[in-house]
This record gives structure tokens, sequence and C-alpha cells, in this order.
């Protein structure tokens, strides 16, 4: 097998989950393939590097891709630098695209602000613990936590309330 | 400890992200503390819910077959040897219709959403990749004269094309040199600022630069046969991001 070989065989079977993980995070489909494009790339560059084989592969390139991600919020989250909790949801926009949206979680976080989206899905997507997604994005440890609680409250809210319209509606 | 201080910390709490002293005085505060207590007890619920939800959601993710085509693009290189000799076989292979897709990825471009889909006059063009060694861009034979493009880039400086043209298959050559090269953008011709050309295997290499262009713009790069040959198009190609 050539080393391109090797690596698709190992790449497609996680480039669907990579490219909603991208999505996730960075919020827009369009933003989310150029990171994949990206990070594909970076990581068919440090492949012969990789030591742990086809087991190692999935967790690796989701590293890569997630440090890909963080480098272009880091760029655009500079621009805005007053935390107000009033921009915490955007105004609804019509998806992108004309598919499905998954699950109701995946609605209601995608309708956060960038900001707030931002750490909710470093957190509770890929795991990441608070003094990490401080790093990554460049922001103080408190901003963290507390961009976490307004967010958490606002989804809470948010999901428990479609919650309560179904079964009233039952 | 108060309340609210302690509702802000409930979550690197719940996650075993606080300094020990910090993490006991929030036990002891849970512990005397029912609403609070009961808040901790729903937020690790709802985290669960978040990253259940969250991860199911990328679980069904199926990445769009143009981005991932777009990708394989550019990380296989092509054929560099195989595909100029065995010209035939490629065509067969590749595709029978008139339209072929072509990426572009430049240094100064931003990267493309999507595969252009461009036909060509005649045959078939191989895809383009930026690296090193550069790989030609598109491939074009015509009544026994092949046309490459090697290398295209944009930039403030302005726009530069390598390309061959060289006879095959038997074919003469035909005062290739002669032959003229234009490019056009979206509000029409660009001026041709710098043209060079050199022999090079048999046929003739030329570097052009013409003005820049907007990235972005779609651009059509067109060669002519020479006047007293009848001034025909001889290749044409638009290229979009």
């Amino acid at each position: 097998m050539t080393l391109e070989e090797r690596f698709f065989a190992l790449y497609k079977p996680e480039q669907g989950r990579l490219y909603r993980t991208a999505w996730a995070i960075l919020g827009n489909e369009a933003d989310a393939g150029d990171a994949l494009q990206e990070a594909t790339i970076r990581a068919y560059r440090a492949f012969d590097q990789l030591k742990g084989g086809a087991a190692a592969f999935p967790a690796w390139i989701r590293r890569i891709l997630v440090n890909t991600c963080t480098q272009i919020l880091r760029k655009r989250m500079k621009v805005i630098p007053v935390e107000r909790p009033e921009d915490l949801a955007e105004e609804k926009v019509a998806p992108e695209v004309d598919i499905p949206l998954g699950s109701e979680v995946w609605e209601a976080v995608r309708e956060l602000d960038e900001r707030y989206r931002a750490v909710v899905v470093l957190r509770f997507l890929n795991d990441m613990q608070l003094e990490d997604i401080a790093t990554a994005l460049d922001i103080p440890l408190g901003t963290v936590k507390s961009r976490l609680h307004t967010a958490l409250k606002a989804l809470r809210n948010r999901l428990q309330a479609d919650h309560g319209e179904r079964r009233g509606a039952l | 400890m108060q309340c609210e201080r302690v509702q802000l910390e409930l979550h690197a709490f719940l996650q075993g992200e606080m300094p020990p002293n910090e993490q006991a005085a929030i036990e002891e505060h849970l512990s005397a503390c029912r609403a609070c207590s009961e808040e901790a007890a729903a937020m690790k619920e709802f985290g669960k819910l978040l990253s259940q939800g969250l991860k199911e959601w990328v679980d069904q993710g199926v990445c769009p077959p143009q981005l991932a085509r777009q990708i394989e693009l550019t990380i296989r290189p092509v054929a560099k040897k195989a595909w100029w000799k065995g010209w035939p076989t490629y065509v067969g292979a590749a595709s029978a219709a008139a339209a072929v897709f072509l990426v572009i990825m430049a240094s100064r471009m931003q990267l493309p959403q999507e595969l252009a889909s461009v036909p060509l006059v005649g045959t078939l063009a191989a895809q383009l990749v930026f690296d090193d060694p550069p790989t030609p861009v598109a491939a074009e034979e015509k009544e026994g004269t092949a046309l490459t493009i090697h290398k295209l880039d944009t930039a403030s400086s302005g726009t530069r094309i390598q390309y061959s043209l060289k006879p095959t298959n038997g074919g003469t050559e035909r005062d290739l040199a002669r032959y003229q090269p234009q490019l056009s953008g979206p509000n029409g011709p660009l001026a041709l600022r710098q043209l060079n050309q050199r022999q090079r295997d048999g046929g003739v290499l030329f570097d052009v630069v013409f003005d820049p262009v907007p990235a972005g713009q779609p651009l059509t790069f067109t060669v002519s046969k020479p006047a007293d040959q009848g001034n025909q198009v001889f290749f044409q190609i638009t290229l979009h991001k």
C-alpha cells in the first residue's frame, strides 16, 4: 500500500465526523470545509510520524483538526472586545444547506453567539479541560467559566422549553 | 462561599478541575445549601445530555462529496510520468465526458469551496496541485499539438501563467511560438505585461504575465492560432474559484 492509500484508508471513515466537528466549532459549513482541508493536509504531512498505528489515528487527527479550528477562532474572536450577555443568542438564520439538522441539541447550540458556542462545543463535544480551552482561545480562564455558565443557562432554558412544549402538545 | 460564586464554579467543580482547597470549599457549601446542590445535580445531568447530543450529531456526519473529492485531489499527486506518456489510457480512464473537474489551490487565493466544472474544447485536463515539483494544471491535445498549463498564480503584482505547446503523435510544429495568449476577467481582457518564450523538449515554453485580477474572479485563458493561420481559438479554459 502506498502512503496515500494507507492514509486514506484510515482517514475516510473519520471524515464525516471531522467535518461536523469543524462545523460545530466554527459555526458554519464553509469554514468547516476550509478547516478540514487544511487539517487533512497537515495530518497527511505528519502521517509518517504517527505512533500507535491505526488505533491512534482517529484521536490524533481529531486533535489536529481541533487545533486548526481554534487557530481560526483565535484570529476571528479577537475582533469582538466587549462581553455582553445580550449578545448571547444570534438572530436565527436559515440553514446554509438544505439537510436535516440532526439532534435538537445541535440546533440549540448552533444558535448561540460564536463566543459561547465555541466554549460549549470544545467542552462538551471535544471534552477539553477548561484551562486548555482558555489557552486554545487565548482568553482568561474566568471568561471561559462565565461564558459556559451563561451558555448552559440559556441552553437549558431552550431545551427544556422545547420539551415542555412537546409534553403540553400530547 | 456565596451561592453566586459557587454556581459559577460548579461546572469546573463537577469536572474535578478545581484546585484542592477550592474543591473542598465548594463541597462544604453544597452539603449545607440545598439550592446549590440541586443545581449541581441538574447541571451534571444536563452536561451529559449536551455531550451525548453533540457527539451523536457528529457521529451522523457525512462529508459533502465535492469537498471530499477536493481534499483527495489536493493530496493524491498526479501520476506525473504516466499521464504524459500514457496519454490515451489516461484519457480513457479519467472520463469520457467533456466536462472535467479542476481544482485551484494557490497560495494567494482562498481555498476554493467547491470544485469548478470546466468544459474544455476537445479532450480533458488533469488536476492541479501547487506543490513541489509543480504538477501540470490542464492539458489539451488537438490537431497534433498539446497544450499544458504548468503554473497559474494570481498575485497583486500580476497574473502569471506558464504553459507549453508541443507537437505530438507525429504532428508538425506549426509556428507554435506565434500562438497568442489572452486572459480575460469579468471586465474584459487583461493587458499582457510580459511574454517570455523558449524552445524546450521539442516544443515552446511560455511564461506570461497579465494584469492582476482580484481573487475570486473567474478567468478565461485563451490561446489562439497566429493570424495567418486563421486566428482561431486553439484552447480555452475558464477557471473559477
